[in-house]
């Protein structure tokens, strides 16, 4: 490469870092602005002190890993299925799984609404319990898209078939094939589906304000209407959240089998 | 009793039928080579023994109780292959020792049998470590052990060392060999080189366009191939046309001469035949020897250095020509390019083929 093209490229990442981060930077100041005359965590403070907030974050926490232990489970066996024995349904379950991509949530949700409305044969929204399961169901198919390919791409990584077979001549059921071989075989894949699932779950506006819970997207958007640098606040420590979420996905997936990635609860084999 | 039994199975894949009318009986503690080119249909039986296949008719029994219905998991039966398919998320002594958990055998116990597999295969002090941090030959070591651990009634190998460089699969196949004589496991075992199948086996079985053509011990196989099919598969083997003459005395026409095979020959005169001959059956004649009854006289016209053995070729008609090896501390007999060669042959080495 010579240096013409070099300063060429490096004036590229300069822009696009500039223009990614000037207005980060801007909202950062902005939220330590609260106190006049001087810089501080007020903002940030404020927020954590809220009851609301709390309340919000952890319904919303709840929520999403409600979401992602049921995405896993419906999604697993679904993929691990269709991979081994029905390999000719693989384009009409891919197309399904893709149709919340391009279905608004706001129509998601008003479907769900009339279909297990209070009227309905299965009046999931006449109670506090009720709505909460159409909440994490609405979540489980919102983040179906990413879940599935997450966990297809998993399973394309290993010979899932081999494998199988290789359990089977063992001896193991189905049921344990798929807990003790595929399950750990693919968690790294179905934990980066699950940041992206906690991501989706987190950020929700429409399906959790259209079921009128109390979640963190609601909260989000009161706060912006009603606050001015606690919104500001909000978004960097969403960003920071987010990043945080990246760097445990690249975790995940970069993960050598018998590596924890946070800590493990393996009693570690005899090494040679 | 024989161990496994195969009972004219055949299978189908839609209307392409891949396995026909095979039958086999395993005596205890044999090993079994099913020997054949891609496609031959001898991996589809191994399946149709494992249970991941059903034969479309036929049965297969274990100790004589029919398991054909039987689904893998019940079959007890072990099985290696060809790619390892160790359990990634385990470590080595966590491979073998999952079969035995499955089982249900007591933490002791199972510990206990997987440091005894893991030394037999050669890899004590190795169960701590996972698939990724082993070679090749490890971890087909590893599959070995997780394959008997459990001590199953059948092993079946499927092609296990054909994914492995040469010297490693050559010093396997002795220990896999050795360990399955010393555990008195009965063995079938898939694979398409000749080599091995004629090194491990107590007996081959040459499959065809899926059907048995052949089953026999490696020697049989080679030195007396039933069919045109097994004996063009094995070892390098020169065909010469004929024309059946006398069937009584066996003397038949060739292009490059009459021979005669002093012996009595099915068939009526007239009738095609083929001579097959080994290229190390012949023997260059050089002045003032009688020769030891079949005799060839051509040119000289190739010469291949293969190490130990010089294969030189030699013009004896139009178009028919044979291969004849040499051992390389006779290479000074042998003849430079052109001249003109007498080779002979024993008539019991000749082997008559339709």
């Amino acid at each position: 490469m010579n240096r013409r093209t070099s300063l060429g490229s490096w004036l590229i990442v300069i822009v696009a870092l500039l223009y990614f981060f000037v207005p980060l930077y801007a909202a950062f100041q902005f939220s330590l602005q609260m106190k006049r005359g001087e810089w501080s965590f007020a903002a940030y403070e404020s927020v954590f002190k809220s009851d609301v907030f709390v309340n919000a974050l952890s319904f919303s926490v709840i929520a999403s890993f409600a979401a992602i232990f049921f995405g896993a489970i419906l999604v697993v066996p679904t993929a691990y299925w269709v991979r081994l024995r029905l390999p000719k349904l693989r384009p009409i379950v891919e197309f399904i799984s893709l149709l919340p991509l391009i279905i608004p949530s706001v129509v998601l949700v008003f479907g769900h609404i009339r279909m297990f409305g209070s009227s309905s044969f299965l009046p999931f929204t006449s109670s506090d319990w009720g709505t909460n399961a159409l909440l994490v169901i609405g979540y489980v198919v919102l983040s179906l898209p990413y879940m599935f390919r997450a966990v297809d791409n998993g399973m394309a990584a290993i010979d899932i078939a081999t494998l199988t077979e290789a359990a089977e001549i063992l001896g193991a059921s189905r049921f344990r094939i798929i807990v003790d071989v595929i399950f750990p075989n693919i968690r790294a894949a179905i934990v980066s589906g699950a940041f992206l699932t906690f991501a989706i779950c987190l950020g929700d506006f429409a399906i959790a304000s259209l079921l009128n819970r109390q979640s963190f997207g609601p909260y989000m958007v009161q706060l912006g209407q009603d606050r001015a640098y606690e919104p500001a606040a909000l978004t960097i420590m969403s960003f920071g959240l987010t990043w945080v979420l990246m760097a445990l996905i690249q975790a995940a997936a970069n993960r050598k089998p018998g590596q924890a990635l946070f800590f493990t609860f393996r009693k570690t084999g005899t090494t040679p | 009793m024989s161990v496994l039994t195969i009972h004219s199975v055949n299978k189908s894949f839609g209307s392409n039928r891949v396995v026909t009318n095979f039958d086999l009986s395993m005596e205890n503690k044999e090993f079994i080579s099913l020997l054949g080119p891609s496609g031959c249909g001898k991996t589809t039986v191994l399946r149709m023994v494992a249970g991941f296949e059903t034969p479309s008719t036929g049965s297969i029994a274990i100790d004589g109780q029919d398991i054909t219905m039987l689904r893998p998991n019940q079959r007890k039966i072990g099985m290696m292959f060809q790619s390892y398919a160790l359990f990634p998320n385990l470590t080595a002594a966590g491979n073998v020792a999952f079969g035995l958990k499955v089982a249900g055998m007591p933490r002791e116990e199972a510990n206990k049998r997987v440091d005894e597999m893991l030394s037999m295969v050669g890899l004590s002090g190795f169960g701590g470590r996972y698939p990724f941090q082993l070679s090749g030959g490890q971890q087909q070591r590893v599959a070995l052990a997780r394959a008997i651990a459990p001590r199953p009634k059948v092993l079946l190998l499927d092609e296990p060392l054909s994914a492995l460089d040469a010297k490693i699969r050559v010093s396997l196949r002795s220990e896999i060999r050795a360990i399955q004589q010393e555990l008195g496991i009965t063995t079938l075992f898939v694979t398409h080189d000749q080599e091995e199948a004629m090194v491990m086996s107590d007996r081959v079985v040459v499959m065809n366009g899926g059907r048995a053509d052949q089953v026999g011990k490696p020697d049989d196989i080679y030195n007396r191939p039933a069919t045109r099919f097994v004996a063009e598969f094995i070892g390098a083997l020169n065909l010469v046309q004929g024309r059946l003459l006398d069937p009584a005395s066996g003397e038949i026409e060739t292009k490059a001469g009459t021979v005669k095979l002093s012996r009595p020959i099915k068939g009526s005169s007239g009738q095609n035949v083929s001579l097959a001959i080994r290229p190390e059956m012949l023997r260059l004649l050089h002045a003032g020897d009688t020769g030891d009854g079949v005799t060839f006289s051509g040119k000289l016209i190739g010469r291949e250095f293969l190490g130990a053995i010089i294969r030189i070729r030699v013009q004896i008609a139009d178009e028919q020509s044979l291969i004849i090896d040499c051992f390389n501390r006779d290479s000074g007999t042998i003849p430079q390019s052109g001249q003109d060669i007498m080779m002979t042959v024993r008539p019991e080495e000749v082997v008559l083929l339709d």
